[in-house]
């Protein structure tokens, strides 16, 4: 930063790297490229997990992908994305990843390569070198300034920000192909691959794609009254299944569900937490949601001044009465 | 098993329990106890725990604080850490130290300790930014595995660990993003208790010149919009409150 001069508020040229589910942009990449489009003056694109026709359909200027059969495990490639970023990112002003992606830690690494700091938890730039971040489970609010030289490296909480929702041009105007060879396959191995999770097999959307999300704490007691209550009152609202870290741990829940600070941080338009005490840890994961709704027997738990309503009442009759007036 | 040298960060915050407050836009912990992080805290439970079927496993702590977070650093001596050690600033404030100045920091001291297994919390409860693990891996050039939520198990070349989609063995040496859980409740042995007065936790003094930071605060504010905060005790009430707040917010 050159002292006595004020810094541009939006970068020129920015990188990001979205996230694809099944060919498509998840809805946090599209917040992402909101608020990249809206702090950039041109923004380009490295789509690793999705193939080409949805790589060109991102519809920036400029899309980076792979010249592979197969998209790479982002997480067990993270030595080598990383590489093949630190190497990408010095063409840039910037480099944006969403801080709750598999990106974040492949930046990380990459930040770690070109010896810059990657300044996390973004929600608010303020000109090319201050940022405003969030801190202490989202308690709190930082404003910071780095000294960093280009790229700056940026994983932002695309759960606290605020911008238009993006605009995709109606075509990519370049597509270039790279070369990738995964370096990591000796260091690490995938002994078990991924089952098919309970709540997918319920019908339940995913977390991370859903306006609505029904939750459920260790009130439940076991699995099946987890299951028999919450399911069927997620697939009415066409919402997804959530849970605290201690029903995930208790077996009452599936691990897929869990929300805060050790598992998925969401930001749907409406959050109900039922049986959910409140704790600081899992509140971190939930604090974007535009309505919280909590029901709860205890009225001195902590979620109930946490929340914009709550219901002081039992469960266990509160929710049968919900799916008969929804029905 | 070779003998492995096992690193724990234990990260002291004020206890998250109590609402974050700010004065004179910097955070104030005037009046909160400093303990340690909670996911670091169980973190060393249960690596402590798997020590007593693996005798080769070492596990020592490190802390990156100043001199008011030595004391809650004992406990994991009276845990059954081998050493602990506090890497401490030059200047003896850490607001101005980035995650890869600390991460610098661990590097120093994990290649000139000779550790071959690191493990960190996923996410502290205060800066929650979960960036220090990679940064670490990426300085140390070893592999790297977050969201682990347990340690199957530690042979001579990898750790078998359980994610929430799948187990994974990565070769040591290695660095892992954890929320483990101890299986047992945590004890304290008598002898682990006397450790605590002939076991000092070990002060090394770090140059913040040479970490050279580059992110500097500036100020700090509370972020927490307040909540409507409505109680209703039936149904119906409930109810019919929160529809007339979508049909004017227009929410969905």
């Amino acid at each position: 930063m050159i002292e006595g001069k004020q810094m541009p508020v939006k970068f020129p040229n920015v990188l990001v790297l979205p996230e694809f589910a099944n060919g498509t942009l998840t809805s946090d990449a599209r917040s992402l490229l909101g608020f990249a489009s809206q702090n950039a003056t041109n923004v380009d694109v490295l789509a690793i997990n999705c193939d080409l026709p949805s790589a060109l359909s991102v519809g920036v200027s400029k899309v980076y992908a792979f010249a592979s059969r197969t998209a790479p495990h982002v997480r067990a490639a993270c030595a080598s994305i990383a590489m093949l970023l630190s190497g990408l990112s010095i063409r840039y002003d910037a480099v944006f990843v969403s801080g709750s992606s598999a990106y974040h830690d492949a930046l990380c690494r990459a930040g770690a390569v070109l010896n810059r700091a990657v300044i996390t938890n973004v929600f608010e730039v303020v000109a090319t070198d201050v940022f405003l971040r969030s801190a202490c489970a989202a308690q709190l609010t930082q404003k910071i300034r780095t000294n960093q030289a280009n790229p700056r490296l940026l994983s932002v909480n695309t759960a606290l920000v605020k911008a238009n929702p993006f605009q995709p041009a109606p075509e990519t105007k370049t597509l270039q192909l790279l070369e990738f060879t995964s370096l990591s396959n000796a260091k690490f191995e995938v002994v078990a691959s991924a089952r098919p999770t309970r709540s997918g097999r319920f019908g339940c959307i995913p977390l991370s794609e859903a306006s609505i999300v029904v939750a459920g704490g260790r009130a439940f007691g076991s699995a099946s009254q987890f299951e028999a209550l919450l399911v069927p009152l997620a697939l009415k609202l066409n919402a997804a299944l959530g849970a605290t870290r201690t029903a995930v741990e208790a077996g009452i829940a599936p691990p897929e569900c869990q929300i805060g600070q050790t598992g998925a941080t969401i930001a749907p338009k409406i959050y109900v937490a039922f049986g959910i005490s409140g704790a600081v840890q899992h509140m971190d994961g939930v604090r974007g949601s535009k309505l919280i709704i909590a029901v709860n027997n205890n009225p001195n738990a902590p979620i109930i001044k946490q929340s914009d309503f709550a219901l002081v009442g039992d469960l266990f009759s509160i929710i049968p009465s919900l799916l008969e007036a929804l029905a | 098993m070779t003998s492995l040298k096992a690193l724990i960060t234990a990260k002291a915050v004020p206890d998250p329990q109590i609402p974050a407050k700010v004065s004179s836009g910097k955070r104030s912990s005037r009046g909160i106890r400093r303990i340690i992080d909670p996911v670091d805290d169980l973190n060393a439970q249960a690596l402590l725990e798997r020590k007593s079927n693996a005798p080769r496993l070492t596990v020592s702590a490190v802390n990156i604080g100043t001199a008011k977070d030595k004391r809650p650093l004992r406990r994991l001596v009276a845990m059954g850490a081998a050493e602990t050690i506090q890497l401490r600033p030059s200047s003896n404030a850490l607001s101005h130290l980035d995650c890869l100045a600390k991460a610098k920091a661990l590097m120093n001291l994990i290649t000139s300790h000779g550790f071959g297994l690191v493990v960190l919390g996923s996410r502290s409860s205060d800066g929650s930014s979960a960036q220090l693990g990679a940064t670490l891996a990426g300085l140390l050039n070893w592999s790297y595995l977050s969201g682990v939520q347990s340690i199957k198990r530690i042979d001579d070349a990898s750790v078998l660990a359980q994610c929430v989609f799948a187990s994974v063995r990565v070769v040591l040496p290695c660095v892992l993003a954890c929320a483990l859980r101890p299986l047992r409740p945590k004890v304290i042995t008598a002898s682990n208790l006397l450790k605590t007065l002939k076991n000092r936790v070990k002060v090394v003094s770090v140059s913040d010149f040479d970490l050279k930071p580059q992110i500097e605060l500036l100020e700090t504010t509370v972020s927490q919009s307040p909540r409507l905060g409505l109680t209703f005790t039936d149904l119906p009430s409930a109810w019919a409150a929160i529809s007339a707040w979508l049909r004017e917010s227009k929410c969905l």
